[in-house]
């Protein structure tokens, strides 16, 4: 492990790096400060291959590339990758959600020498199958290290044990596609789901149960209307378990408080805490900042990022970054470094600043004498 | 699953996901509020006044659109930086007025980074400058702008704008192409003789007009729209003196049938069309400020209106003040309304004759017809003329209370233009 106390300053301010496919997903791994993961697609995720990459920043002393991301190890899937996520437990293992329906597993411990072509660094260690369409999410259970949650266009939301490599429920949580599932950080067991029906529903892993072989019933302890439109994404509040943001087609956000909706039952609209309105796309996705409660980003259809604060009055978008050229799909907060943001996109690249103190590139950089090509 | 559908549906939802959001795409987008509508911040103009003899004769182009640009940053508090672009309506300058109206930019202190652009389409050029803002905001290009227009027809005539000798000869021997070249009055009176509109219905619209303006004036309601202006007037000795202008100058009170159907034909023999029917000459500027719905929020900026259609039709030159009668139900149709949804109309009286045939044609209810008068009480200045409607029409939708307004012209060559408004007041 190599961590670094929070606030510390990034060896190099901001990063740019470009991909062979089109950029889905990216995370941060919990685990090694500086070393993140993304999943990516070819021909923009409708047909074509899927590559998994992890890439490290790099850091004084160690091997330089032009760009600063250094490319640690790339898998290749069959179809389109959407979504990935660290193990909580593991720090050599992460998960693909694909576009034919598997969760691929990967163990960075076991990669093969890198090779040319489709076989890359080798297979996945195992697959976990279920799921009869598009996995469009993947996340990995931070306080019960062997749960993880995904969500799919075949409308349901599966809950998995990684550790035994089996299925434990399969929620039918939406009609239409399920976007997103994502756990509460704060309270082990409680996920959020949102979909194309515009609905938010709250599980509890306690209620739903868990009979092992997919046997539980997967039935919501809360659920409303949140939009109008489809919901893309969903994000917990890190610092109020009680706190969700939703991003939706309907190119707004809104923030709710889960024990303040007006009608906290049934298909009626509840009441947001706060619509923020900015990005003139869908939002594609939304994550609350690691370090500060009133701080989340956002990306969209609109090819923008942006820095929202929640705190009134002066809740909205404190900051717009257009570094990208095409949709912006993927985000996330660096868990470690303070502030700084990593973006991917359509556009094959994968985007790292500090969105208070660093502008993000916007070109590629200049190649430098005696630094390494990306493998 | 169809992944290209899929991924379609979340940058242009179906039409029912859409209209449960209450969200839209376009200017079409009907009712509701969406963060990415085009919104009216401030609608301003300044006094209108009779050209050669008013109180703006000896002022230039950039003396009246200087204090708009500086009443309208300090009233709705945009930070002028944030301006992405601005657009003036003008017709009969050279070039349309670039050279002024960037001049007028700086001298009211807007920062030299905000680029300024001049449209002529004629009598609709202050229309289509919001248009053409209103645009930029859709596209993306901007979050906000300014646009309006000025017309100073004293120092510019009409007369002036048309020199035949620097036309081909081939405009004359093709009749579309040569009835562009038809005089004003001439269309006006083509309108009456094709349609059959008396000397009478001109002239009761006419003193409709003026005893409209007149009220409106005497009760003050155009006080939240016109900004004073200091101007420079020149008396018969050539002394310069220095006087606030704040009140249109073109509205005769007095004004009754007797007194207009003495007036002798102003531009063909036996014709109907006269000075006192026909709208005045005159200098004059509006503008206002538009931006999209996230931005004014963000921004909080005072929104009093949302901009939602807008449409351009060409007609037949010869008769082109039938623009109107077209254009409207164009621009109502875009926004999924009908005639019964609109409050007030403010239509551009070029002639009483085009603006008689308009209003029978769409049925509009006379009460609803520019109800602080038109063009022949208040005057044309030609590119000023669709901002100084919307100008007028804020204030008079917000004190009545209606949801929707129209603006719209006849427009020379054979076109008509149009927009529909939301109050928001």
């Amino acid at each position: 492990m190599r961590p670094v106390a929070p606030g510390a300053p990034a060896p190099r301010s901001s990063r740019r790096h470009r991909m062979a496919f089109c950029g889905y997903s990216v995370k941060f791994s919990p685990f090694e400060a500086d070393r993140l993961a993304v999943g990516a697609s070819q021909y923009f995720g409708i047909v074509g291959n899927g590559q998994q990459l992890v890439l490290d920043i790099d850091r004084p002393g160690g091997p330089r590339v032009d760009d600063g991301l250094l490319t640690v190890c790339s898998f290749y899937t069959n179809d389109g990758i959407y979504d990935c996520a660290w193990s909580e437990a593991n720090e050599n293992i992460l998960v693909s959600a694909t576009g034919d329906g598997f969760i691929k597993i990967w163990d960075l411990g076991r990669r093969r020498a890198p090779q040319e072509g489709p076989a890359g660094h080798g297979q996945p260690v195992a697959q976990l199958s279920g799921h009869a369409k598009e996995v469009s999410s993947v996340d990995w259970n931070i306080n019960l290290r062997e749960l993880l949650v995904s969500a799919s266009w075949d409308s349901t939301v599966r809950l998995w044990n990684v550790q035994r490599g089996e299925l434990m429920t399969t929620c039918g949580a939406h009609r239409g596609v399920a976007y997103a599932a994502i756990w509460n950080p704060a309270r082990p067991g409680v996920f959020a789901s949102v979909g194309s029906d515009g609905m938010v529903h709250i599980f509890d892993v306690q209620a739903i149960g868990s009979g092992g072989g997919g046997t539980g019933t997967g039935t919501p302890v809360q659920g409303f209307r949140a939009h109008d439109t489809e919901i893309l994404s969903v994000d917990w509040n890190k610092y109020n378990a009680n706190e969700i943001i939703t991003g939706s087609i309907d190119h707004t956000i809104r923030l709710w408080d889960l024990r303040a909706l007006s009608s906290s039952q049934g298909s009626l609209g509840a009441t947001p805490l706060h619509v923020f309105t900015g990005h003139n796309l869908a939002v594609r996705r939304v994550k609350f900042h690691p370090f500060h409660g009133n701080v989340f980003a956002s990306t969209s259809y609109d090819m923008s990022v942006g820095v929202w604060d929640t705190s009134p009055p002066s809740a909205g978008m404190t900051r717009r970054f257009n570094h990208h050229t095409e949709f912006v799909i993927g985000l996330d907060w660096h868990l470690f470094r303070e502030n700084v943001l990593c973006t991917t996109a359509w556009d094959r690249t994968v985007v790292v600043w500090n969105y208070l103190t660093d502008p993000p590139p916007t070109q590629m950089p200049m190649a430098t004498p005696g630094a390494r090509r990306p493998p | 699953m169809n992944r290209l559908s899929t991924i379609a549906g979340h940058v242009a939802p179906p039409a029912a996901a859409v209209s449960a959001a209450g969200s839209s795409y376009g200017f079409a987008s009907g009712r509701g509020k969406n963060p990415d509508d085009v919104v009216i911040c401030s609608s301003l103009r300044t006094a209108v006044t009779k050209a050669n003899k008013g109180g703006f004769k000896d002022m230039m182009p950039e003396d009246l659109l200087k204090p708009l640009f500086e009443e309208i940053v300090q009233r709705t508090g945009v930070d002028p930086r944030l301006i992405g672009d601005i657009s003036i309506g003008n017709v009969l300058q050279p070039g349309g007025g670039a050279l002024s109206s960037r001049i007028a930019q700086l001298l009211a202190e807007l920062p030299d980074t905000t680029p300024i652009a001049t449209v002529n389409r004629q009598c609709s050029s202050g229309l289509q400058a919001i248009a053409n803002i209103a645009g930029a905001i859709k596209a993306g290009y901007i979050d906000i702008g300014l646009a309006g227009g000025v017309e100073t027809m004293t120092q510019h005539s009409m007369q002036d704008s048309l020199n035949p000798e620097k036309l081909s000869p081939s405009v004359f021997e093709h009749e579309a192409a040569r009835n562009c070249l038809l005089p004003m009055g001439i269309t006006s009176e083509n309108v009456v003789t094709k349609y059959g509109i008396t000397r009478q219905q001109q002239d009761q619209l006419a003193v409709a007009s003026h005893a409209k303006a007149a009220t409106a004036q005497k009760t003050g309601l155009f006080n939240d729209e016109i900004v004073p202006v200091m101007a420079r007037v020149k008396d018969r000795s050539g002394e310069e003196k220095h006087v606030v202008i704040d009140k249109d100058d073109g509205i005769r009170a007095g004004t009754s049938i007797e007194t207009l159907s003495k007036l002798k034909p102003a531009f063909q023999k036996g014709g109907s069309t006269t000075a006192g029917n026909s709208s005045q000459v005159s200098d004059g500027a509006a503008l206002c400020l538009l931006a999209r719905r996230s931005a004014a929020e963000r921004l909080h900026l005072p929104i009093i209106g949302k901009f939602v259609s807008f449409a351009v039709v060409g007609v037949p030159p010869e008769i082109m003040g039938i623009g109107p009668a077209v254009a409207i139900p164009a621009a109502l149709e875009q926004a999924n309304l009908g005639m019964d949804d609109i409050s007030v109309f403010e239509i551009n009286e070029a002639f009483a004759s085009q603006a008689t045939y308009c209003v029978d044609k769409l049925r509009v209810p006379l009460h609803k017809l520019n109800p602080k008068g038109g063009a022949i009480a208040l005057g044309h200045p030609l590119g000023c003329t669709g901002a100084r409607q919307l100008a007028t029409l804020m204030p008079e939708l917000k004190r009545g209370g209606g949801r929707y307004g129209v603006v719209s012209m006849c427009i020379g060559t054979g076109m008509g233009a149009a927009a529909v408004i939301e109050n928001e007041q």
